[in-house]
């Protein structure tokens, strides 16, 4: 709002001089607090690229320099780093430009260090024991300089470490650490929730932190990888509810990556397990049972579930009559699962399940009036739709008849809906 | 709010000041490690074998694969792939070093060993087991990497060149030192290339 237009509205008798000062004043302060955030990021982008700047010129690897002068070298950037970070602990704490800009310049300078001492001595080393040292070096400087860059760039690193441990090496492990890993920089998340909860940092780690626990959870997989799907079901669960609770309660949809990715997770897991391979294998499978029960997969299902029923358990309390669509599908899943040890019935009780969500889901849409929710229902039923498309032989004139039917639900619903709203 | 300040600051500096220093450490340690190994080891030439053609450089380092990458057990199905194990190392008539034993503990420290890794299990010849070493890799300038890759290639191929990389073993611990084509250093040959 410029000046002449809250002359104008006082000239009016609109607002009073007091008003129109309050107004002034909250736009002032806004565009301090902008200015503040863009030279946050310039100084973030700044030091991404210089750090990846000396990486490249020193990982020329100077053949005509002697080691002496290269080993000085890969600890130049290192020690000029540390010298900022220090330089800003000790005179600019409060600048966010100059916190985030120097911690991220540290996190990249330690990695670029130990990379050029491995090459100068040639050591392969192991890429996931090169990225836990580093990590593990770089945590106490997320407390320490109070940087939100560095735990967002330190919880891909634990991410990375887990997916080269678990998925990528050839002597795959479950990578175990990266859950002690990801418990050591939960504080900082907590304080970022409990005091800055709208901040573009919390927002960034509303999502990274539920990415990368779902990108991690199948390394766990090990003798019985089909218990991992009720593992990643009740995850699902997890973020669904906890994305409810009252923690992100406030926050948009789109800032909220629990409820998007629990919504998201829990409909295309389901989507994908209404087909009949995994249920035809199922009962075939001879299942140890003591083994069964102390195997990790079966352990962090279990706790995954608990602390679903525990949100589940929570969220009820707070509006028992207003039972979300997906809120206890992870309880439904299990005893789904349970009954697919013995028979194929379950494949049928998926689709039925999956056809329960989209209606509810629109019902949901409907009731709240929210179009994004409407669908998100109807797309859900589009998607259950193709699936059979791939396994029943049904004729083509049906399968186009279906698709619209599909089609016209869409915009039928969406026309109702908007022309409720006029 | 000041005092809490102050309060925030105090702890704040030596923690970071400690930090720093085991950040430092850290690569001053893989410097003095790799340093004592080249200054107090022992030298073994490993003679190189010929690499897949299709993939020798990756990146900037060439991938060395050794001739000395087999060794003779009882019972090849004693040992657990991709274990960690310990080469002990001797020299033949030639001056190359070859294997002429495998130990899953650590050796006594009056011989001369090095770590590897149990790779191949020959199913056929059950006496024979293969075994790879944590020092495959030798990093060269950019620029000369593609020249020096084609020289390599062509000195294997040929039956009298004579291609070996020059380790320092100690303790266990393995630092490629140079690796040599007819008896002179890949580094020199690319310059003169050049």
């Amino acid at each position: 709002m410029n000046n002449n237009e809250l002359k104008r509205l006082l000239q009016a008798n609109i607002i009073t001089e007091d008003t129109a000062e309050r107004i002034r004043e909250y736009y002032r302060d806004n565009k301090r607090q902008s200015r503040f955030t863009l030279s946050a990021v310039f100084a973030i982008f700044a030091s991404v690229f210089v750090s990846m700047g000396i990486i490249l010129i020193i990982a020329h690897n100077w053949d005509e320099l002697p080691k002496l002068l290269k080993i000085v070298f890969a600890f130049v950037p290192l020690l000029t780093a540390q010298s900022l970070c220090l330089y800003t602990l000790i005179r600019n704490r409060d600048s966010i430009a100059w916190k985030e800009g120097s911690a991220t310049f540290l996190f990249f300078s330690l990695g670029a260090c130990m990379a050029l001492i491995s090459q100068i001595y040639h050591i392969p080393g192991d890429l996931a024991e090169f990225v836990f040292t580093w990590m593990i070096f770089c945590l106490p400087a997320i407390y320490i300089m109070n940087s939100s860059v560095l735990s967002i760039l330190y919880l891909a690193g634990i991410t990375w470490y887990a997916a080269e441990t678990g998925y990528w090496s050839s002597t795959s492990g479950s990578a175990l650490w990266y859950w002690l890993l990801l418990i050591l920089a939960i504080p900082h998340y907590y304080l970022l929730l409990h005091k800055h909860p709208e901040s573009n940092f919390t927002i960034y780690h509303n999502w990274v932190v539920p990415l990368s626990v779902t990108a991690v959870l199948g390394t766990l997989s090990a003798s019985f990888p089909e218990l991992m799907y009720v593992a990643y079901m009740s995850l699902f669960g997890v973020f669904y509810l906890g994305g409810q609770s009252s923690f992100f309660s406030s926050s948009k949809r789109r800032n909220n990556g629990y409820l998007i990715l629990g919504a998201l997770g829990t409909v295309s897991l389901l989507l994908s397990l209404s087909f009949e391979w995994f249920w035809k294998k199922l009962p075939a499978k001879d299942f140890d049972l003591s083994s069964l029960l102390i195997s990790q997969e079966f352990l962090f299902a279990l706790v995954l579930s608990c602390v679903a029923l525990l949100f589940l358990y929570q969220s009820n309390r707070l509006k028992i009559q207003r039972i979300k669509p997906l809120d206890g599908i992870f309880l439904v899943f299990i005893v789904v699962f349970m009954i697919g040890a013995y028979s194929m019935i379950s494949m049928i009780l998926i689709n039925i399940i999956l056809l329960l969500i989209g209606m509810m889901t629109i019902w949901e849409g409907v009731r709240s009036d929210h179009l994004g929710i409407l669908n998100y229902g109807v797309l859900i039923i589009a998607a259950l739709t193709l699936c059979r498309f791939f396994d029943t032989d049904l004729s083509f004139v049906i399968r186009g008849m279906l698709f619209i039917v599909v089609g016209a639900a869409i915009f039928i619903l969406n026309t109702w809906m908007l022309k409720k709203r006029i | 709010m000041d005092a809490q300040k102050k309060n925030i600051k105090k702890w704040v500096i030596p923690a970071f000041i400690l930090l720093c220093l085991a950040q430092l450490v850290l690569p001053i340690k893989m410097v003095a490690d790799r340093e004592a190994v080249v200054l107090k080891g022992k030298a073994f030439r490993f003679k190189v074998a010929p690499l897949d053609p299709n993939d020798p450089f990756r990146g900037k380092y060439i991938t060395l694969r050794y001739e000395a990458d087999s060794v003779k057990v009882k019972n090849v199905n004693e040992w657990v792939r991709n274990s960690k194990i310990y080469a002990l190392l001797d020299t033949d008539l030639q001056g190359y070093a070859f294997v002429r034993g495998i130990s899953a503990s650590r050796p006594d420290d009056q011989l001369d060993y090095v770590e590897a890794f149990v790779t191949v299990m020959n199913l056929e010849d059950k006496n024979t087991l293969h075994i790879t070493y944590p020092f495959n890799r030798f990093y060269m300038e950019e620029t000369k990497a593609m020249k020096a890759e084609k020289m390599f290639l062509e000195s294997l191929r040929s039956p009298r060149s004579n291609v070996f990389a020059e380790i320092y073993v100690r303790d266990g611990k393995a630092v490629i030192n140079d690796v040599v084509i007819n008896g002179q250093s890949v580094r020199d040959i690319s310059i003169n290339l050049k």
